[in-house]
């Protein structure tokens, strides 16, 4: 059996949700569509089970002071990555906000919080990212430098959705 | 069942049941018993009271009472409650419950009834897999006969089918063969480096459904899709996933509304024409300019495809398997059009054509006024005295002509001019000889013989020479001797003319 499910990547700006996708995915829109419309779409095929799953993965823009997500790109998503970057506190604000924009607009879905840049886990700053493990949701440490655990964010979102269904 | 008969008016019925209501709540089949005994038994005392007194006009109403079980009491008051509205209830019960009656009412209402929903999308729903399932049974069952019933219209259908191939193919023959030949369009292809078909199909294309995507609306997700060119493109979960980002982006944007959708995109000779349903979306990539139609061919299929899939489209988890059998269905929108060759001829074309008619005709009538020339000269030659036409011919505007000519007959080349025939292209050939004709040989004769002025030569119609007058012994004697030797010469007639003596 083949499924396509929509997965959104969230997150602060700067956070490294492109380069995460950039390391799964192939795609063939260009980054300029960030900059239009602010949302750039790849896609991805996972061996799930015994099944093939087909991730559309809507990389969202940024959210910044000048941006904010639009909130309906979410619809119709069946979960998605919340990407947080450790080495700057700010963004684990914008992240547990963006959490409950995201509960408030299209309700309860299946998510994962990933910190990334683990390859800089040196300059964490472990204090601000207590305040989303207090939170009690899941958590994966990603590198979109080196790879490390990229796949796997993806296969347990995959997971939690497919779990959910 | 308890008799209506001769029973109280309901007014003082229901009074009556109203004042007991509260001992009526704790039991009320036993309240209603005991209401029954006091309406009964009261209703005894009123008529009592009316038979001693006999001043109450409500004494003219006699009310028997049935004896009845206690256990039909309770039916019995219910009667007198409901009144005649029992009989009503009754009446429609027995309406339902009686099978054959209620099947003739229903069948008096169900055409009407269908008609009315026809349109309904639910009653096509409900319709549809009953049909669908009836025609499983009717082909599955005896074949032979399904296929003997439809055959009409599908005969029809199929006569149609091939008229319209053959037209097109014949179209398509046409087209082909018009542009087959266009060179400027060759070189073009040959400048650009591109096959020569797609620089035809540029310029005669009018346009095509490049690519046809069936899209869940809530989730952007393609559901199927089909492509003009055989196999499938990977992209399209990406374009439905973008499209449906753009819609988001502009509903957010610019503040328009879930109500308001988009509908198309333009870009150069490209179109994205996007139909959209409920919880369904068709979009269809067009290369040119569409007819009218093709909107409502996409209209129609979003609206089916609606339909149809209603339950699927709403309980959509991601499992697009289910889709599959929407192919044909988009399939049918993979619509095309071509410049169809003009039946309109073309006015040089036609300019060209009546210019060769013209001159065919101008050359067909020339050579046969030619021929016409030639056969009247041909004609005065033969006629001619002292010329013989032994052989004759016209060729690509020249003219032969070879004979035996008397050389005191009429010069041919002379008689040419008569008939306007250029001399310059008529090659002759005529051998001498000498004719026998009076008046030629009458000519041949004087000039031969070269009479004095006494003597006077003449021919008649049976080539007879006759001299008259007179002339010197010497000539004469030769002249005569000359005049019997000469070829044509029947007799010679001296019968008056005289010889005479001269120094």
């Amino acid at each position: 059996m083949s499924q396509k499910k929509k997965i959104c990547m969230v997150g602060s700006y700067g956070v490294g949700k492109t380069s995460l996708v950039a390391r799964y995915v192939r795609g063939i829109f260009s980054e300029k569509y960030f900059s239009t419309i602010g949302v750039k779409i790849d896609q991805k095929s996972v061996e799930y089970k015994d099944s093939l799953v087909t991730l559309i993965l809507w990389d969202l823009y940024g959210e910044d002071q000048k941006q904010q997500v639009h909130m309906s790109y979410l619809k119709g998503a069946s979960g998605y990555l919340l990407i947080v970057d450790p080495t700057r506190p700010e963004t684990v604000d914008v992240t547990i906000m963006l959490q409950e924009r995201i509960t408030e607009s299209v309700g309860e879905l299946p998510f994962i919080v990933i910190f990334n840049k683990k390859d800089l886990k040196d300059e964490w700053d472990m204090e601000a990212l207590k305040k989303i493990e207090d939170k009690g949701w899941t958590i994966l440490e990603t590198s979109a430098k080196t790879g490390e655990s990229v796949e796997e964010a993806f296969y347990k979102l995959t997971d939690a959705i497919i779990d959910s269904d | 069942m308890a008799s209506t008969s001769g029973k109280p008016s309901k007014t003082s019925q229901k009074d009556k049941i109203s004042s007991e209501t509260p001992q009526s709540m704790a039991n009320p089949k036993k309240a209603a018993q005991d209401s029954f005994k006091d309406v009964a038994s009261n209703t005894i005392d009123t008529n009592g009271d009316a038979r001693s007194s006999g001043s109450d006009n409500t004494s003219t109403k006699h009310l028997e009472v049935p004896e009845i079980a206690a256990e039909d009491q309770f039916d019995f008051l219910v009667g007198l409650l409901t009144g005649s509205q029992q009989e009503e209830i009754e009446e429609i019960k027995e309406k339902i419950d009686d099978l054959p009656l209620f099947v003739d009412r229903l069948s008096e209402a169900l055409p009407e009834a269908i008609i009315k929903r026809g349109d309904d999308r639910l009653m096509i729903q409900a319709f549809t897999p009953v049909v669908q399932k009836t025609l499983d049974a009717a082909t599955q069952g005896d074949p032979d006969e399904f296929a003997r019933r439809l055959l009409p219209s599908i005969r029809r259908s199929i006569r149609m089918i091939v008229e319209e191939t053959v037209d097109k193919v014949v179209t398509q023959l046409n087209y082909s063969l018009e542009h087959s030949l266009n060179i400027r369009w060759r070189i073009e292809a040959l400048q650009s480096g591109r096959p020569f078909s797609e620089v035809v199909l540029a310029h005669t294309l009018k346009y095509r459904v490049e690519q046809v995507l069936l899209i869940h609306k809530e989730t952007g997700l393609l559901l199927n899709q089909v492509n003009h060119e055989e196999g499938s493109s990977e992209d399209g979960d990406l374009i439905s996933s973008m499209l449906s980002a753009i819609q988001s982006f502009i509903q957010d944007s610019f503040k328009v509304g879930n109500q308001s959708q988009l509908e198309n995109v333009r870009m150069g000779d490209f179109e994205l024409f996007i139909e959209q349903e409920k919880d369904v979306v068709i979009a269809a990539a067009v290369r040119g300019v569409p007819t009218a139609d093709l909107e409502h061919v996409l209209e129609d299929a979003t609206n089916y495809l609606q339909l149809v899939f209603d339950k699927e489209l709403k309980s959509f988890d991601g499992d697009t398997s289910v889709f599959e059998d929407t192919e044909d269905t988009l399939r049918a929108c993979l619509k095309s059009d071509f410049e169809v060759p003009s039946k309109k001829p073309n006015p040089i074309l036609i300019a060209a054509l009546s210019a060769l008619g013209l001159f065919i005709v101008l050359s067909l009538g020339f050579n046969i006024y030619r021929g016409q020339q030639w056969r009247g000269y041909i004609n005065t030659l033969k006629s001619e005295a002292g010329i013989m036409v032994t052989q004759e011919n016209r060729r690509g505007g020249r003219y032969e002509i070879s004979g035996l000519r008397d050389s005191y007959a009429k010069d041919p080349t002379e008689l040419l001019k008569l008939h306007n025939i250029n001399p310059q292209k008529v090659t002759a050939k005529w051998e001498g000889y000498a004719a026998t004709d009076p008046i030629l040989l009458e000519q041949r004769l004087k000039a031969t013989l070269k009479a004095p002025a006494t003597a006077l030569i003449s021919v008649d119609s049976n080539r007879n020479v006759i001299f008259k007058g007179y002339a010197c012994e010497n000539w004469s004697s030769i002249a005569l001797t000359l005049t019997r030797m000469l070829p044509g010469v029947n007799q010679v007639d001296t019968s008056a003319f005289e010889s005479v003596q001269c120094n």
